[in-house]
């Protein structure tokens, strides 16, 4: 199969030789950094990742995205500079060494570093913890269905709220702890444990006793991000007749630099 | 001006008499004449001694006369032997010569026609056998540089006839060339040319040399005509269809086969202006545009104007198509009917007393074979993908879902009511054509207590309703005009809702997903146009339009998202003035201007205009064109990732959707003899204000915040190139072989700086039509080779973890439409034969293999990245598709 690709994309290749003189541009692309890059408040530098594209059209076919290393990469917030160092183990991967200096919130930040003799840079600003976050209920009773019997349609409702007086954006990852799985309903055979919103304007997501599938403990995490990481969900098209290039916040690369919040809550399912 | 006239016909008179007088009598006759009717022996001498003969046909008796020799006999034994024994007798006078039943006294001062020389010949071209008036053809003077035209309705001037008894040539396209033989009687009236059609039935004698094939190539700059009636004899999918014939010239591009619409010159189709009988068609494809929504049998003439066209002409951008629809046979009531594999059509012709006519066409398509492998390669999307068999209530028993067979049809309706009086014509015209494509289904689930009825609606419908009132009065030799109230209607529904209603312990619960996109488009407007023939060398033409376009455009996702709700009135006023001149019998000019007001954006557009030919021999012509264009009313591209692109109408306003705006210019040079034609054109097209309408830059996921008119993008192009074209335009075998050289760039700063190749840009396109009649068969063939489309592709992928610990995959993209997709090229053949059926009419046999040699042509590619691979899909156009039609009419 991927021989067959790989002799397709030789062909498209190829033709694209052939049909254009002046062509060569549209590798250039390939050489751009791919930036992964978080910042947590109250959390040391220790998310940022830089890798190059896994490229489609180069002869050595690679399927993984080769890490970039040394690098000297700073980031910036007010008059302080960090200038961080690569990991040994991980090639790739870059932090801030003195781990006392955590990342504040509601404060700008910036990235540079310079590849390939190109500035890349990108800026954002840490969010502040989500504030009055609440489950309305913690505790919820389903009554196990066996074979034979006779379906409830009792729905209960959990109403998880929040306050969102400056229009930020949301998202949520609800996820069973419990590494055993126990079916409320014997027609339940998958295990699908984790529920995950996209980012949104709101201050409420509701989840009902139908999405609670199995007993157990459920970690509720609320993410306050940035817009910039909100854009990332946009959906991109797969057809020839109208690619997009997916959203960046990356002067002169891809990826993203941002940065998010969290508060996270629990709720228990249990056997009624 | 009488004055002159009265002169004029007076020094004509006085100048004949010198000339001719006596000369009649004078004739000897040196023939001979064996197994010919009388007829036919009068019709040779006036022939050969350029004698004007008047008989009555039903006087001469029909039988062979007996074989008869003459030798330098005078004229006046000549006709006492032929008319001996016959009851008829004869008289001359003025060198006319006049026969009458013995019974009947001939009143010579009644018989007497004036002598002309020099004088202005107007008169109607039609065909033999309906009686259809018979648009464009061409009148030519015999061995001179003197010729005309005749107009939309048939009527022709033709000014400085050097004599009364010249011969013309008369020309048309898909009929038999004829030479027609004026004398003092024929030119005391208006006269009436017959042409009979091309016919492929028969091989009895051979009428004339020459006749006019498949395609004519005029001499104004970029004007190409097609007949309606050797069309069919061209392969098709589906049979005969206009616009894909007339993609086989250069400078139409050919390989798109999701669109009929005629992309000429780098332009799109909605910069093609379409005219049927005089009112706007919108939208011209049938079944995802592998047809065109015109019905063949429908129509009589078409003339293509690839670009620098007239000021008679206004709105587009590119270029313009006139279609004008027969009007229905004159003298017989005609009825016919065909079946191919994919549609079924009848048509029926009426005489409505002495001046008026009716036709009624129609086409419907059926769900064949042919039908469905059509309606699958275009919804080839979902194919490739196998969705992943997942249900909300998991596996469970008790679950029941009926599906619905997908329903698609198409069909369309011509009307036509056609008077015509001595001057006038009244003609009203009626078109109606629609697409249903519905791919809905059903679901009913019930299970224990709960029930859930809904499903599925995929329904995209789109068609056209048109109609149009005209008037046409020939006011004179020199005065021509027409006048036109029209509406057209052209609409566009696409719902994919997905509603599901769920009712349980008597709770209902309404589930809404998908979008629902409305188009209606409606245009009202008045035209006046007007043709003054001040004198043989100079021409005017004005005239006046006016439309109201009424245009909404509804667009919402899940029921609660509006994303465009868009409702546009307008009113469009323009005047146009256009001169015809001729200089030294070499060069004609045409300089025009057109003025429109648009009242949305308050202001005045001018268009200035002019084109030039100049004849350095008869042969060799060299052709020029410039002019400047707007186009107000524009079809607007929608990218949409999940149901593919679609297009909407829309009014320019200059704030979110500018008024487009092009120039042309245009230089060729043609040689053309009597049986060939080489020509060759170049042409330059800059395009202004081109608008995109796209969310792919639009945020998916937080609809309420976001003004969806900010996604209107704006761009330029230019589109230039050079086409080349030698054609065999007579003989058992002819045919034509084009090149084009082409390229459209366009430039939209939403994509980057960078000029880039428009998708429909081709940078070579090679066509060869090919038809040898033998015996009662014509064979045809063509083979289309074009560049591959271009196209952007991702140049690489990166994965993201997101602040929740999942992985996201992004796919980069090169630079737009940098990669071309693998050449188009396609050869499909037919072969059509027609054969009498004795009395019942004339039957036509055809059948035709597309794609012959299979060859896989791509669509468009689709990519998925799956772990790291990119997975690249290729949507494929038709394979090798054949089709039988027959069809049968009475005359």
């Amino acid at each position: 199969m991927k021989n067959t690709i790989t002799n397709i994309l030789l062909i498209i290749t190829l033709l694209n030789f052939y049909a254009c003189d002046d062509n060569d541009y549209s590798f250039t692309k390939e050489d751009i950094p791919i930036v992964e890059a978080y910042l947590i408040p109250g959390e040391p530098i220790n998310h940022v990742k830089l890798s190059k594209l896994i490229p489609f059209l180069s002869e050595d076919t690679l399927s993984y995205a080769e890490p970039i290393s040394n690098v000297n990469i700073r980031i910036f917030s007010g008059n302080n500079s960090y200038e961080l160092i690569e990991s040994k183990d991980s090639a790739g991967w870059y932090y801030f060494p003195d781990t006392t200096t955590l990342v504040a919130e509601n404060q700008e930040y910036s990235i540079e570093l310079s590849y390939n003799e190109k500035s890349v840079s990108a800026r954002t600003i840490t969010p502040e913890k989500p504030l009055n976050f609440k489950l309305s209920q913690n505790l919820f009773y389903i009554q196990r269905m066996e074979e034979g019997d006779m379906p409830t349609f009792d729905v209960q409702t959990c109403e998880i709220t929040w306050d969102n007086s400056d229009g930020s954006y949301y998202y949520l990852n609800i996820e069973l702890m419990n590494t055993v799985i126990d079916p409320v309903n014997y027609m339940i055979t998958d295990t699908i444990t984790q529920t995950l919103t996209t980012p949104v304007i709101s201050d409420v997501y509701n989840i009902t006793s139908r999405n609670m599938r199995y007993y157990g403990t459920y970690r509720v995490i609320l993410y306050k991000v940035n817009e910039e990481y909100a854009y990332l969900y946009s959906t991109t098209s797969s057809t020839s007749q109208s690619l997009t290039d997916p959203y960046t916040n990356i002067e002169n690369g891809k990826g993203i630099f941002t940065a998010f919040n969290t508060d996270t809550l629990f709720f228990e399912v249990k056997e009624y | 001006m009488k004055k002159y006239t009265i002169l004029l016909i007076f020094i004509s008179i006085n100048f004949a008499q010198h000339v001719f007088a006596q000369e009649t009598e004078e004739i000897l006759v040196t023939k001979n004449y064996f197994g010919k009717t009388l007829k036919n022996i009068i019709d040779d001498l006036v022939r050969t001694y350029n004698i004007d003969i008047d008989y009555r046909k039903e006087d001469l008796p029909g039988g062979i006369v007996p074989g008869k020799s003459f030798r330098e006999e005078p004229l006046d034994a000549v006709l006492q032997r032929l008319l001996k024994g016959k009851d008829l007798h004869y008289k001359i006078v003025d060198n006319q010569v006049v026969i009458r039943k013995s019974d009947e006294q001939i009143k010579l001062e009644q018989k007497k026609y004036e002598r002309k020389q020099n004088f202005t010949l107007s008169g109607i071209i039609k065909d033999k056998s309906s009686g259809e008036a018979l648009p464009y053809a061409q009148i030519m003077v015999k061995n001179t540089t003197n010729g005309t035209a005749s107009n939309v309705d048939g009527y022709f001037t033709l000014f400085n006839v050097p004599s009364d008894t010249s011969v013309l040539l008369v020309r048309y396209t898909g009929y038999k060339t004829k030479q027609f033989f004026l004398s003092p009687k024929i030119v005391s009236s208006d006269v009436l040319v017959e042409l009979i059609p091309e016919n492929n039935l028969i091989d009895e004698v051979v009428v004339t040399a020459e006749s006019e094939e498949l395609m004519k190539v005029y001499k104004d700059v970029s004007v190409v005509s097609m007949s309606p009636k050797q069309i069919k004899t061209l392969p098709g999918v589906g049979g005969q269809d206009l616009f894909r014939s007339f993609q086989l010239l250069p400078g139409v591009s050919a390989s798109n086969e999701s669109s009929s619409g005629l992309y000429v010159r780098g332009g799109t189709p909605d910069q093609n202006l379409v005219l049927y009988d005089g009112f706007t068609v919108y939208h011209v494809d049938h079944l995802f545009g592998m047809f065109s929504a015109f019905n063949p049998n429908a129509v009589k003439d078409v003339k293509l104007y690839k670009g620098g066209f007239e000021a008679k002409y206004g709105g587009r951008l590119s270029s313009v198509m006139e279609i004008t629809g027969k009007d229905g046979n004159e003298n017989n009531f005609n009825m016919g009917a065909g079946i191919s594999f994919l549609n079924i059509d009848g048509f029926t012709e009426i005489p409505l007393g002495k001046n008026g006519t009716f036709l009624f066409t129609g086409r419907r398509s059926f769900q064949s074979f042919l039908y469905d492998d059509i309606f699958d390669s275009f919804n080839s999307d979902e194919t490739t993908t196998e969705m992943p068999a997942s249900s909300p209530m998991g596996k469970g028993g008790g679950r029941f879902m009926a599906n619905n067979e997908p329903s698609s049809f198409f069909y369309d309706l011509n009307a036509k009511i056609t008077f015509k009086f001595d001057k006038d014509i009244f003609s009203l015209s009626f078109y109606n054509g629609q697409d249903n494509l519905d791919n809905s289904s059903v679901t009913n689930i019930s299970r224990m207590g709960m029930s859930m009825n809904g499903g599925k609606t995929d329904l995209t419908e789109w068609g056209n309703w048109g109609t149009s009132l005209k008037w046409s009065r020939h006011w004179n030799k020199k005065f021509y005009s027409n006048t036109l109230i029209s509406y057209s209607k052209y609409y566009s529904n696409r719902d994919m809702m997905r509603n599901n209603t769920v009712y349980r312990d008597g709770e209902t619960i309404e589930v809404n997903r998908g979008i629902i996109e409305d188009n209606q488009l409606q245009d009202f407007t008045f035209k006046m146009d007007n043709e003054w023939k001040i004198a043989q060398n100079n021409q005017i033409e004005f005239g006046v339009q006016a439309s109201y376009y009424d245009i909404d455009y509804l667009f919402t996702q899940n029921d609660t998202s509006i994303i465009q709700d868009r409702h546009d009135i307008a009113s469009l006023s323009a005047i146009y003035l256009q001169d015809n001149i001729r200089f030294f019998d070499k060069l004609t000019f045409i300089p025009g201007i057109r003025a429109s007001y648009y009242d949305v954006t308050n202001q005045i557009y001018i268009e200035p205009r002019a084109s030039l030919n100049y004849d350095l021999t008869k042969e060799i012509k060299f052709k020029a064109a410039w002019g400047q264009y707007y186009q107000f009313a524009k079809r607007i591209i929608r990218d949409d990732m999940e149901s593919g692109s679609r297009d909407f109408w829309t009014l320019g306003n200059d704030e979110d959707i500018p008024i487009s705006f092009s120039t042309h210019y245009i230089a060729g040079i043609s040689y053309e003899n009597r049986n060939y034609l080489f020509s060759a054109e170049a042409y330059y097209k800059d395009l202004q204000g081109l608008s995109e309408y796209s969310l792919l830059y639009a945020p998916t996921f937080q609809q309420q915040q976001i003004d969806y008119n900010e996604f209107f993008y704006e761009g330029t192009g230019v589109a230039q190139g050079i086409e080349f074209l030698a054609q065999k335009k007579y003989g058992k075998y002819n045919g034509w072989v084009s090149y084009t050289l082409g390229e459209v760039m366009y430039n939209f700063p939403i994509y980057g700086t960078e000029d880039f190749p428009a998708n429909h840009d081709v940078t070579h396109e090679f066509k060869i039509v090919n038809m040898y009649k033998w015996k009662k068969w014509i064979f045809s063939a063509t083979w289309i080779y074009g560049t591959g489309k271009p196209y952007t592709a991702p140049t690489g992928a990166y994965d993201l973890t997101m602040a929740d610990g999942s992985v996201s995959s992004f796919i980069t993209i090169g630079d737009k439409n940098t990669f071309r997709l693998p050449d188009y090229h396609r050869l499909d053949i037919a072969a059509t034969m027609e054969f009498g059926m004795g009395e019942h009419g004339i039957g036509s046999l055809g059948f035709s293999i597309f794609n012959l040699y299979n060859r896989t042509n791509t669509w468009y590619k689709t990519f998925e990245l799956v772990e790291g691979d990119l997975i690249e899909t290729n949507v494929n156009l038709l394979g090798i598709t054949p089709n039988i039609t027959f069809s049968f009419r009475l005359r």
